[in-house]
């Protein structure tokens, strides 16, 4: 599945999920989900993707329960901070409402019956899924996030460049869902501010081996963590740039032999400016 | 696209081969069984070198056992060292091992072994920043546990060995789990092998080491980090008895 358009502030906004090797293999579905939104007026744009957890049944509709909680949620809260305290007050705000939209949503999809032995708790987590969320209002963007999607802005000076401001958790075992107890203290939040930024991407964990290098690769130590492969990102919006929005390099990149490294669903979302000088 | 993908983050893969090279293994006298698992090896590694993603991913620790425990240096398939960080390597830089056959069946020792070097490997990527699934362990083997002596094991001898591979597999923290599959070949003791491993043991002599190690790829990329040791063993027998079904429709077309 893809999407393209951009009735936000910046012309180019892509997506695409493919299901994972794994999963097409053994039949099970993709259980990554993303959506887009804009605030009102196009001031502000919205973007989550979440990547529903493998070993429960239902996690697919999870995640799209997610994306959709997120979206309705960070839309209609959005208050257009100007200020970093504001933006910071605002996002922590909206923590417990999206966690708070998306149980309800889950508990209700779960129904009398379901789960195990009429657990609500149980049938929730059969729809546990991470959630990963950008608001961007240039030069703004501010992130939510629960588990372990990544993102990466872009900076437009003489080069692009990118910068991988929300890291995976290398820890692939731990993950926390929405659904976990303590997904309300687990949920990541931050805010930048770059004049220069020119693009907003995330990704769900199953492209970590295409868009991260490790470390070593770059001469530096295990501690500065995993960097962000400029073929990947910066490659990718270049080719959205070149086909006027449209998600068809995004999706063809996760359908490619490349692609075929991975294991796990890969889902991709972006915001994009021109390059160059803002204006 | 211009500049590269992502390097080096690819998911490891860590395999532990746990091979039986006790005296039973130069048996029958006129097709060797260690001759056979040799070739195996040599075309198994040739094999899966070439393929693209687990060329990336997998990488493999090799143990033999008979009269003593030996970890092979991947590098030269000699006696090498047995520390997490050196004894395995990405499959592509595996040498072909030269197993050579002599001695009695320190099984559970060797069980030991590869367990400890499968959980420090797993630690050890975590501390390398590498992706990493749970570690698998395949025991290959012919016969039954011995002492140094030679004597036979009885079940009582085997219950700490079980009960090892079982805190293994259900670790609490999930970075220490691995998966430990016994395969019998010959005259391998499956009542033995299944006080060690009631859920994921497989008695394989009918269709040869090659489709063995053809087997033990596919089902290294099957296991899901989500999937517990049950799911990921009935996957693995699933697996088994869909290559069984599928050996007996070509038979029935020759």
């Amino acid at each position: 599945m893809s999407t393209s358009g951009a009735p936000g502030p910046w012309p180019y906004l892509a997506g695409a999920t493919v299901q994972g090797r794994d999963h097409r293999a053994c039949g099970r579905e993709n259980q990554d989900a993303f959506r887009t939104a804009t605030t009102a007026g196009g001031r502000a744009q919205i973007m989550a993707i979440a990547d529903g957890a493998g070993s429960q049944p239902r996690s697919a509709l999870g995640a799209q329960i997610a994306v959709d909680a997120a979206c309705q949620v960070l839309a209609a809260t959005w208050t257009g901070p100007a200020t970093t305290a504001g933006w910071l007050s605002w996002l922590q705000a909206v923590r417990p409402l999206v966690i708070g939209q998306y149980l309800r949503t889950a508990v209700a999809a779960t129904g009398p019956g379901n789960g195990n032995g009429n657990d609500p708790s149980s049938a929730v987590a059969e729809l546990a899924a991470t959630l990963t969320a950008a608001v961007i209002c240039p030069p703004w963007a501010g992130f939510l996030a629960v588990g372990d999607c990544f993102g990466a802005v872009l900076t437009s000076g003489t080069a692009e460049r990118c910068h991988l401001v929300l890291p995976p958790d290398s820890r692939t075992e731990f993950t926390t869902f929405l659904s976990s107890a303590n997904a309300a203290a687990r949920m990541r939040s931050f805010v930048l501010w770059d004049p220069e930024l020119s693009g907003v991407m995330l990704a769900t964990d199953g492209c970590a081996a295409l868009a991260l290098d490790h470390p070593a690769q770059r001469g530096l130590a295990v501690t500065a963590g995993p960097q962000p492969a400029a073929g990947f990102f910066v490659g990718l919006a270049s080719a959205v740039r070149a086909a006027s929005g449209d998600a068809g390099p995004i999706h063809d990149l996760l359908s490619s032999s490349e692609a075929d490294r991975c294991a796990d669903d890969l889902t991709v979302v972006c915001a994009l400016r021109e390059t160059g000088p803002c204006r | 696209m211009s500049q590269p993908l992502g390097r080096g983050y690819d998911e490891r893969i860590p395999l532990v081969l746990v091979l039986d090279t006790s005296q039973s293994m130069a048996r029958p006298p006129e097709a060797p069984r260690i001759t056979a698992l040799n070739r195996a090896l040599t075309d198994w590694l040739r094999d899966t070198r070439k393929e693209p993603r687990l060329s990336r991913r997998l990488e493999v620790a090799i143990i033999a056992f008979g009269s003593s425990v030996r970890v092979l240096d991947p590098a030269t398939g000699r006696d090498g060292p047995a520390d997490a960080a050196t004894a395995f390597a990405p499959v592509t830089q595996v040498a072909d091992p030269e197993l050579t056959p002599s001695g009695y069946t320190l099984m559970l020792p060797a069980i030991s072994q590869a367990l400890g070097l499968a959980q420090g490997r797993r630690r050890w990527l975590e501390s390398q920043g590498t992706p990493s699934r749970r570690p698998l362990i395949w025991l290959l083997t012919d016969g039954a546990a011995s002492d140094a002596e030679g004597r036979p094991l009885d079940a009582a001898s085997m219950a700490g060995t079980a009960e090892q591979i079982r805190a293994a597999e259900h670790a609490p923290d999930q970075v220490d789990r691995c998966l430990f599959c016994a395969i019998g070949v010959g005259a391998a003791d499956q009542d033995m092998l299944e006080s060690l491993a009631p859920d994921s043991t497989l008695m394989l002599d009918h269709i040869g080491y090659r489709n063995i190690l053809k087997m033990i790829t596919a089902s290294s990329e099957s296991v899901h980090s989500s999937d517990t040791p049950a799911e990921a063993h009935q996957q693995r027998r699933d697996y088994v008895a869909l290559g069984e079904e599928l050996r007996q429709l070509e038979d029935g077309l020759r």
